[in-house]
């Protein structure tokens, strides 16, 4: 008989409660993550409303799969896995992670010297969404949640060079579009 | 978090991070409801589905209680069908508790008409013994027991006659019947017939010891206990013919009243008389699916010529069309499939009996292949659009072919493996026979057996192809959920104990429908599978041993 047990942290109690199929400790789950994952799934989504469908889909995946969860990692980085799995699932549904072989030459950008402070989150947000699917996917895996190109390559179906090549012209893109965003801000001090 | 190379990340990477890693958003404000909906449905299914199994779980006891049932109200029916061979049975298991009380109960029954022995033989054994006065000084006890024997099979041969049979070892009675033979003796005898029966007495026990010696010397018994069956007269042996007793019982009671074999003769009664064994059997198999693909699609997809309307796909892809499909038919071969199954046999007669049980197959066959399809396609039930990467198989199941969007890649060859998993029920017939002395047994079954698929899979072994579950209930299994079969067997069996036998010999399944549900929509010639297997099991004889 143990004498001194452990007490159960909150995220235990919630993973427990889950467990046993209580509707109201679900709500508490999807309480406590739900702000957080919809910026998830609004930067893999190219719309708020493919965003919403690809969370709902996961919130039920995470509940109907949280007694697999192994505990071996916070549960703030599982739910977030299973919501980019099922946003990569979304896309390959639609065809849209699809090899093509990008014929169009995207201008390169040496200087790395981009400032996003002045940007606001919606904004950030809006670039991303913007991008092409495959790219957006790509820039997302690598640049914010931190995969390398192997990796990445293993969960898109493609090479590790084809992930790296794809990243590039997502960046560049990206640079671009700061770019753009900054000119026309100088332009519209120096009207003022 | 990952194992990402931090040093190729840049300052836009960083500030990304930074900015868009933990940042947050408000769902619509509906998301929740959403959710709460999906869940209550998610529930309802499974629930749905635990109570599809339980229910079939409950029909499958149903239908296995309701055949034991029908045997046991058959064996029961046999039972009460042969009453002298079941009286028979009685007298021999009762041999060696009521021998002497039996014995005793002669005299007094002497007037009546021959009766079964057993309680009543021995409640009437009770006023008897009672009224049996002390034995005289100097009486020779085997006068004594054999006297009232002779005035019972002056007026109840078939009694008499089954004498020998309760005849223990041991007991004063069989010597002393033997050594009065076929004398007349008063009737007032019956007045000595109890004192064996109670050999307290000073006098009693010297004439007791002698006896006990006179058995003892089994030459003079064998000498002795046939006279006495010859001087029972010819009535007397028509008798012990009429009994469903043979000779050679005849000979095996003789013994075991001289105290030879007494014990393992029951032992070999008990296992005469059981009927019920239960075993295991499993084995490896070759499975053929004999699934054939539609050729049929072909044309129309090859000729891009004004004749034919709609969206065609270019030359290249229907070439390797049907190369892949030559490529299925070609380098289709079987892979390890295996069966487990729990049987319950009951003997019907002496070398047939019948079978049932349940059991596991997996049946497995694989393909060699190098062609990738990757077209547009429709989920069946949601009509959802999506990307189907597979090989020729899975889309010629179901003629699933989008000639407006299919394209067909030659890749390095890769495996497709197919799996079906099936419960299966046989019901069958085993006639079986010795081979020599040596415990060595044949046998050769027939059985038929539904079997139901509980699983089909097709795995690959290629990165790009995704394996596949008809499962998923977004899809439609094209695969029969029911198939019969006829389940042929044969081989031998070795007993290494009383009980115990183990078994081996080959096993032919054959399949009565082909593995596709819809057959003539397949557009294509459909076989029936089949499985050629070894079977390896073991039999435990349930009874074997009881005393």
């Amino acid at each position: 008989m143990k004498l001194f047990t452990r007490p159960k942290s909150d995220e235990e109690k919630l993973i427990e409660g889950c467990i046993a199929g209580k509707r109201e400790v679900q709500r508490d789950l999807y309480d406590l993550y739900s702000k957080k994952m919809m910026a998830v799934c609004l930067r893999y989504a190219p719309t708020n409303f493919e965003a919403e469908d690809i969370m709902q889909e996961g919130f039920v995946k995470v509940f109907a799969n949280i007694e697999k969860f192994k505990r071996d990692c916070p549960l703030e980085f599982w739910i977030r896995r299973i919501m980019i799995n099922t946003a990569l699932k979304h896309l390959r549904q639609k065809s849209l992670l699809t090899v093509s072989h990008e014929t169009e030459e995207v201008a390169s950008i040496s200087s790395d010297s981009c400032n996003l402070t002045g940007y606001s989150l919606e904004e950030l947000m809006s670039m991303i969404q913007s991008l092409a699917p495959r790219y957006r996917m790509v820039f997302n895996l690598y640049a914010i949640e931190g995969y390398n190109h192997k990796e990445i390559g293993e969960m898109m179906g493609i090479s590790e060079g084809t992930s790296k090549s794809q990243y590039s012209r997502a960046r560049v893109i990206l640079q671009q579009m700061l770019a753009r965003q900054d000119h026309n801000f100088k332009e519209h001090v120096i009207s003022k | 978090m990952s194992s990402a190379n931090k040093q190729e990340r840049g300052s836009l990477e960083e500030q990304f991070r930074s900015r868009m890693h933990d940042a947050e958003a408000s769902p619509a404000p509906d998301l929740w409801s959403r959710i709460d909906h999906e869940l209550t449905v998610h529930e309802n299914r499974q629930y749905k589905e635990r109570f599809v199994m339980y229910r079939q779980l409950a029909a499958a006891c149903l239908v296995l209680l309701l055949l034991a049932g029908a045997l046991v109200y058959y064996q029961v029916g046999n039972q009460a069908g042969q009453p002298v061979a079941a009286t028979a049975q009685q007298v021999a298991a009762n041999a060696n508790t009521q021998a002497a009380p039996a014995e005793a109960s002669e005299p007094a029954k002497s007037s009546q008409t021959a009766a079964p022995a057993g309680a009543e033989a021995i409640a009437s054994a009770q006023p008897a013994t009672r009224t049996a006065k002390p034995l005289p000084a100097g009486s020779d006890s085997r006068v004594a027991g054999a006297a009232p024997a002779r005035a019972a099979t002056a007026e109840t041969p078939k009694q008499e006659v089954q004498q020998p049979y309760l005849e223990q070892p041991g007991s004063t009675n069989p010597p002393a019947y033997a050594a009065t033979g076929g004398t007349g003796e008063p009737a007032e005898a019956q007045e000595k017939v109890q004192q064996p029966a109670i050999p307290d007495t000073e006098s009693a026990r010297p004439k007791m010891q002698s006896v006990v010696v006179r058995q003892k010397l089994p030459e003079e018994q064998e000498v002795l206990l046939p006279k006495t069956i010859k001087e029972l007269g010819e009535p007397q042996y028509k008798t012990l013919a009429a009994m469903p007793a043979t000779d050679q019982k005849k000979e095996d009671a003789l013994q075991q009243s001289l105290g030879k074999t007494a014990k393992k003769e029951q032992v070999v009664a008990s296992a005469a008389n059981s009927r019920w064994s239960v075993g295991m059997a499993s084995g490896p198999s070759y499975f053929n699916q004999n699934i054939g693909l539609p050729d049929q699609m072909m044309p129309a997809v090859r000729y891009n010529s004004f004749a034919t309307f709609g969206p065609q796909a270019d030359v290249s892809t229907a070439r390797n069309m049907e190369a892949a499909r030559e490529e299925y038919d070609d380098n289709t071969d079987a892979a390890f499939s295996y069966g487990m199954e729990v049987r319950a046999g009951f003997r019907l007669t002496k070398k047939l009996k019948l079978l049932s049980g349940i059991g596991f197959i997996q049946n497995s066959a694989r393909t060699k292949t190098s062609f990738i399809f990757r077209q547009f396609w429709f989920k069946p039930t949601t009509r959802e659009p999506y990307e189907l990467v597979s090989t020729i198989f899975m889309p010629s199941l179901t003629n699933g072919f989008s000639p407006d969007s299919i394209a067909v890649e030659q890749t390095s060859p890769f495996y497709v493996n197919y799996q079906y998993r099936q419960i299966s029920v046989p019901l069958g017939l085993q006639y079986e026979g010795k081979i020599g002395n040596r415990g060595w047994r044949w046998y050769a079954s027939g059985a038929l057996a539904a079997n139901f698929l509980t699983e089909s899979r097709i795995t690959t072994g290629s990165d790009k192809v995704p394996s596949f579950s008809y499962d998923n209930k977004e899809e439609v299994s094209p695969f029969r959920k029911v198939q019969f079969s006829t389940n042929i067997g044969m081989g031998v069996g070795k007993q290494i104990s009383e009980s115990v036998m183990i078994v081996a010999g080959p096993e032919f399944r054959s399949y009565l429908s082909s593995m596709l549900a819809n057959p003539d929509q397949a557009l294509a010639p459909q076989g029936k599978p089949y499985s050629i297997g070894v079977n390896l099991g073991v039999q435990y004889l349930l009874g074997q041993g009881e005393k």
